[in-house]
């Protein structure tokens, strides 16, 4: 039972899931999927390649190169915490065969062992939902926040517009 | 003859001249005295007693003797069945490892999970990401703060007047 259940299990985690049909989106996607902690600089230029680098001082306000800065550090947190997780979890389910295999030759003395080990697995695996949960969190924030900076900057703009009109009309 | 009649009468004079001293010397004898033994060919005591620690060596040998070695039995089956079925040392050992070896396991993740992640280039952004990676609820009073200067739009002064 224990064969049947994993091999599924392990054909499911196995299943590749890559799409991206250009060169640079696939070597993001690439190192985004590839469960390593390794190559952080290589996402980073990955993710430069792909979705572009900050606008040099002198092309844009500062304004909008912080909240760029910020929109992408944002998004390669929760890249990196993401590998980090895969890692993470491939230890997990690592740790859940050993439990399991242990618990197949485990005696009634040593079953307490096991199931320690056990719950204190399961208390890692809700520690790392949790620490995912919250990258994804501050994720959500930083998309609300770039959306209200655009809606602050309408706002500015509109009466920016409307003084600049009433400036006109006067003129005339 | 005279001489014991002499000593008798030394010593009444003896006795007469220190009561006390004679009175503790007397009784001194009579408690070091030895007891008379009774003799074992007459007395029918000692065959009682023989009888009836025969009796009793037998009643411990017989009933007493074969309930603890029936009793000895199951306490050696009940000890070799928890060494051999409910505490097997080398399974225990096996689950030892096993804890041993998971708990490097949980020690990776842990450290997984401390892998810096900062990512943000400009000053501002660095220190809004700070805050927000830091895992210190005493900069939630920065969180503010930080955001906006991080969305802050500090649009030239000179671009505000087109006309």
């Amino acid at each position: 039972m224990i064969g049947q259940y994993r091999n599924l299990m392990t054909n499911i985690f196995h299943i590749k899931l890559n799409s991206a049909p250009l060169p640079n989106p696939q070597a993001l996607e690439a190192v985004i999927r590839d469960h390593q902690v390794n190559n952080f600089v290589g996402l980073t230029g990955a993710f430069a390649n792909t979705y572009g680098a900050i606008p040099v001082a002198t092309a844009a306000n500062p304004g909008d190169r912080a909240m760029s800065d910020m929109d992408d550090a944002l998004a390669l947190d929760n890249l990196k915490t993401l590998k980090a997780g895969d890692q993470a979890t491939d230890i997990e389910l690592q740790s859940a065969d050993a439990i399991e295999n242990s618990a197949s030759q485990a005696a009634p003395g040593s079953a307490p062992f096991v199931t320690a080990t056990a719950i204190t697995s399961a208390i890692n695996a809700q520690a790392l939902t949790q620490k995912l949960l919250a990258a994804e969190l501050r994720q959500e924030a930083g998309r609300i926040a770039h959306r209200n900076t655009l809606r602050k900057e309408n706002a500015t703009n509109t009466t920016q517009l409307r003084g600049v009109l009433v400036n006109l009309l006067q003129h005339q | 003859m005279k001489r014991f009649a002499d000593l008798l009468r030394t010593t009444k004079s003896w006795m007469l001249g220190h009561k006390l001293r004679a009175v503790i010397l007397a009784l001194v004898l009579v408690f070091t005295a030895p007891w008379p033994a009774r003799a074992q060919i007459i007395s029918p005591c000692c065959a009682l007693l023989v009888a009836g620690l025969s009796s009793i060596q037998s009643a411990l040998t017989k009933v007493v003797g074969g309930g603890l070695n029936q009793i000895l039995g199951v306490d050696k089956a009940m000890q070799q069945f928890q060494q051999a079925v409910v505490w097997p040392q080398n399974l225990i050992n096996q689950a030892r490892g096993l804890v041993g070896a998971l708990q490097g396991n949980y020690n990776q993740i842990q450290n997984l999970m401390h892998i810096p992640v900062n990512s943000a280039t400009l000053p501002t952004a660095q220190q809004l990401e700070q805050v927000l990676l830091s895992r210190n609820p005493n900069q939630i009073a920065q969180t503010a703060g930080a955001s906006r200067r991080s969305t802050r739009r500090d649009t030239p002064a000179g671009q505000l007047s087109l006309f």
